[in-house]
């Protein structure tokens, strides 16, 4: 699932430890979460979008085939 | 289990295992055993000292409670076990089935017992996990 994190942090001046500390993970999550390796579970998805303002579905783009 | 707890209980295994050692010095316990203990001891001395790290630096200790938490990692370690799980029970019926025509039909049958049994076990785990979810 494609997501608009990288964006969205880099907008808001954080870094991915910053995120990270934020978010209560490790920094690897985050790099994982940004290339669209790991889909987080809705919780963690809810506290990201929490986090820049946004909802879920303006952070993280589902596309019908996956 | 706190991180005090855990300093406790690694403390009684270190000396657990400078007793093995020190017993094997003395000629009461054999060679595997004083190797088992000094396994033991260094293993907890290195236990010890994340544990004592842990209370002192405050970055290390945010750091390995933000690995605890962490979702990702779980995930990594429930993948990295059911691969294991499906290596080890076509390993073991790859060997089952090698070993038969090669003479070794008793370590063959164990082997065939222990993956059916491991197989059971998924099973009875599928059965209790799906209940519980």
């Amino acid at each position: 699932m494609e997501n608009r994190i990288a964006e969205l942090r880099s907008a808001h001046g954080l870094t991915q430890q910053a995120l990270a500390d934020e978010l209560e993970v490790s920094r690897q999550t985050v790099i994982s979460l940004e290339k669209g390796k790991y889909n987080p579970s809705i919780i963690l998805a809810h506290r990201i979008a929490a986090r820049f303002g946004l909802t879920i579905e303006q952070v993280f783009i589902f596309e019908e085939d996956e | 289990m706190t991180n005090k707890q855990r300093i406790i209980t690694y403390s009684a295994f270190a000396a657990i295992g400078a007793g093995l050692i020190v017993a094997g010095m003395l000629g009461h316990v054999d060679s595997a055993i004083t190797g088992f203990g000094a396994a033991l001891l260094a293993i907890s001395a290195l236990k010890l000292f994340k544990g004592y790290r842990y209370e002192s630096d405050p970055a290390y200790a945010r750091q390995v409670d933000a690995s605890n938490a962490d979702e990702r990692l779980a995930f990594v370690a429930s993948k990295a076990a059911e691969a294991t799980f499906q290596v080890s029970v076509i390993l073991l019926a790859v060997l089952s089935l090698v070993l038969r025509p090669l003479g070794g039909s008793d370590t063959a049958d164990l082997l065939g017992c222990i993956m059916a049994c491991e197989v059971a076990i998924y099973w009875l785990s599928y059965l209790f996990v799906s209940k519980k979810y």
